[in-house]
């Protein structure tokens, strides 16, 4: 037997580099003081009930809910379909067309988020659902084309010529024999799509009107303005809450490997 | 019999098909005609061109040039899945997220055909590949030449009018091999389609094809049954490639087309395609024969180099006069006495020694 604390020392370490500035956030909902101030003194659910009675607060939560929902059915879709014919189709401009669908995740969010509100205003859709459904969707896209594609890198072209000459014509290959087998990277597509919508700030903060905000841009506007613990309050659901979305996620794609 | 079921085998037509990648045909010109319910092999060494040709008749990939014909109607413009073709490949190919019932009934599903029907020709199906009850497992629980047997099964339950394998059994070990072949041949009397299967295997070809079209580089060698193929080949890349054999280098007179020529020698030998100049005799090792040294109806002197022992009959490796070496394949029964080192006569029959051009 080597020695192999040294090891797990190194790996403490850094888990708790990456994990320690996320979890301070959980203590400090809990403060019944009106400051974030770290460690709290006193104890209180009082910022969580302040959560769920402002209304401001529920509303933003129930955006950027709706928002993700629609997100991710739209970006999967679009991706999926995009992944599926970049690979199918060596069509002239194909690798074009694939990096400008993956530019949204490489260009920097400002740039982004500047570009889309310029646009945006002219085509009246700042401050509305659809603008930030539409500007979502695209940086979500990415997310999705990468696991889809790579799912049908791995998947065996073949079985769509088996499919084919069986009677099943391009859509009813598709539906038949493709999504089935690539399906594990379509719902992590999904997935991704979701909590990218969820988290996005930047972007959102240039769409965003008083009457229209998305739970991050609450916060940050929260942290601007007001400064109390609501925000902390938030935050723990928020990492509640992709945390779960995660783990099912992983357990669900790991059973299926498994069974494979 | 549903009339959405087709019934009646189909004959095959190419017309100077031809595929091109770039600057390199994969297909040149190949034009041949197959018949309604044979057993058609496409033989020859990968990246002969055969399994292009069978993707062009199944609709993947497009003809360059030239025509693919179904009863005589041409099939460019219908794409793979109104073909009607029924196709087994090398890697199985099971949908795994469906059992194997539904797998097989997978094209009566897409051709409408009603759930009771369908179970019932699927029961059919799995019967013939002697798979019955298999239909709730899921192909992940099936052996390679079961799962094998499934895509037959998939194949036949339409009742294509051609059936397409594309190396189907290359990838099951010998001894499956054989049994799944035993099951093919049975399979193909039983519904009588037209069978075109591709294989670098020259046994498995010579066992189950009526006609074997021999590939070499994007072209058809040669077209014939197992047996004029393998003692009449037409070129020495047949010859070669369909079995072992003997070849002798000489000269034939176009005055004198039944001899061949070494040195001083006379040879008699068979001639059907009026082969003259420098020429080679080929002759299978089952039709020679050794005897004793100073025998005269021996043609040449030769020396025993090796032997292998197979069991019911012997091979030994002979050294030629001209310093090639040769094989013969002694009969059961017939096994001389001769071991390496030994000198001996070969003997043949001048019917066995065709006359082959050089390459």
């Amino acid at each position: 037997m080597t020695r192999r604390w040294p090891l797990w020392v190194v790996v403490g370490v850094i888990a708790a580099w990456l994990v320690a500035p996320t979890l301070v956030v959980v203590p400090l909902s809990f403060t019944g003081a009106r400051s974030l101030s770290f460690p709290p003194q006193e104890w209180s659910l009082r910022w969580y009930e302040n959560f769920f009675e402002n209304g401001k607060w529920l509303a933003s939560l129930l955006n950027s809910l709706q928002l993700a929902l629609i997100v991710s059915v739209a970006a999967t879709v679009l991706g999926t379909l995009a992944a599926y014919g970049l690979s199918r189709h060596r069509v002239r401009g194909a690798g074009a067309t694939n990096a400008l669908l993956l530019a949204p995740m490489l260009v920097p969010s400002v740039v982004f988020g500047v570009g889309t509100y310029a646009l945006f205003l002219k085509l009246h859709l700042v401050g509305t659902f659809a603008g930030f459904a539409a500007a979502h969707t695209a940086l979500a896209i990415p997310f999705v084309m990468i696991p889809v594609s790579s799912a049908l890198v791995t998947f065996d072209s073949t079985m769509e010529r088996a499919a084919r000459v069986c009677g099943a014509g391009t859509a009813a290959t598709f539906w038949s024999v493709t999504l089935p087998a690539i399906a594990p990277g379509v719902l992590a597509g999904a997935m991704f799509a979701f909590v990218t919508s969820f988290d996005e700030v930047v972007v959102s903060i240039f769409l965003s009107s008083p009457y229209l905000e998305t739970l991050p841009v609450r916060m940050f506007n929260s942290l601007e303005r007001e400064v109390d613990p609501t925000l902390a309050a938030a935050a723990t659901l928020i990492i509640c809450f992709t945390t779960a979305l995660i783990a099912i996620g992983l357990t669900a794609s790991s059973r299926r490997s498994r069974v494979r | 019999m549903s009339d959405k079921l087709a019934l009646a085998p189909a004959s095959i037509g190419l017309q100077r098909l031809t595929k091109q990648y770039g600057s390199t045909a994969a297909v040149r010109d190949v034009d041949l005609d197959i018949r309604a319910g044979e057993f058609m092999t496409f033989l020859g060494p990968s990246g002969s061109g055969k399994t292009t040709t069978l993707n062009m008749i199944a609709g993947f990939v497009e003809p360059t040039n030239g025509d693919v014909l179904v009863d005589g109607r041409s099939v460019r413009a219908v794409p793979t899945h109104k073909r009607g073709m029924g196709m087994v490949f090398q890697g199985y190919t099971l949908f795994p997220h469906l059992s194997v019932g539904d797998n097989v009934g997978f094209p009566l599903k897409q051709r409408g055909i009603a759930k009771k029907k369908r179970r019932q020709l699927v029961q059919e199906a799995l019967g013939t590949v002697e798979l019955d009850g298999f239909e709730d497992r899921s192909p992940r629980e099936l052996s390679g030449g079961q799962q094998q047997r499934v895509s037959l099964a998939r194949a036949i339950v339409y009742r294509p009018p051609v059936l397409l394998m594309d190396e189907p059994l290359g990838a099951l070990d010998k001894r499956l091999r054989d049994a799944l072949q035993e099951e093919i041949r049975a399979i193909h009397r039983q519904i009588g389609t037209t069978f075109i299967y591709v294989t670098h295997d020259q046994e498995e070809a010579l066992s189950l094809s009526d006609r074997i079209a021999v590939y070499k580089d994007g072209r058809i060698e040669q077209v014939g049954t197992p047996s004029d193929l393998y003692d009449r080949p037409a070129t020495l890349f047949v010859a070669r490639f369909l079995g072992e054999s003997t070849l002798l280098r000489g000269e034939v007179d176009a005055s004198d087309l039944s001899a061949l020529r070494i040195g001083s020698r006379r040879i008699p030998v068979t001639n059907p395609n009026k082969v003259s100049g420098a020429a080679i005799a080929m002759i299978r090792p089952e039709r020679l024969r050794l005897l004793p040294p100073g025998d005269a109806t021996g043609a040449l002197e030769v020396r025993v180099l090796n032997e292998i022992y197979l069991g019911h009959v012997r091979k030994l490796a002979i050294s030629l006069p001209d310093g090639t070496t040769g094989v013969v394949r002694e009969s059961p029964g017939l096994t001389s006495t001769l071991a390496p080192g030994d000198s001996a006569r070969l003997a043949w029959d001048a019917a066995d020694a065709v006359v082959l051009p050089t390459e």
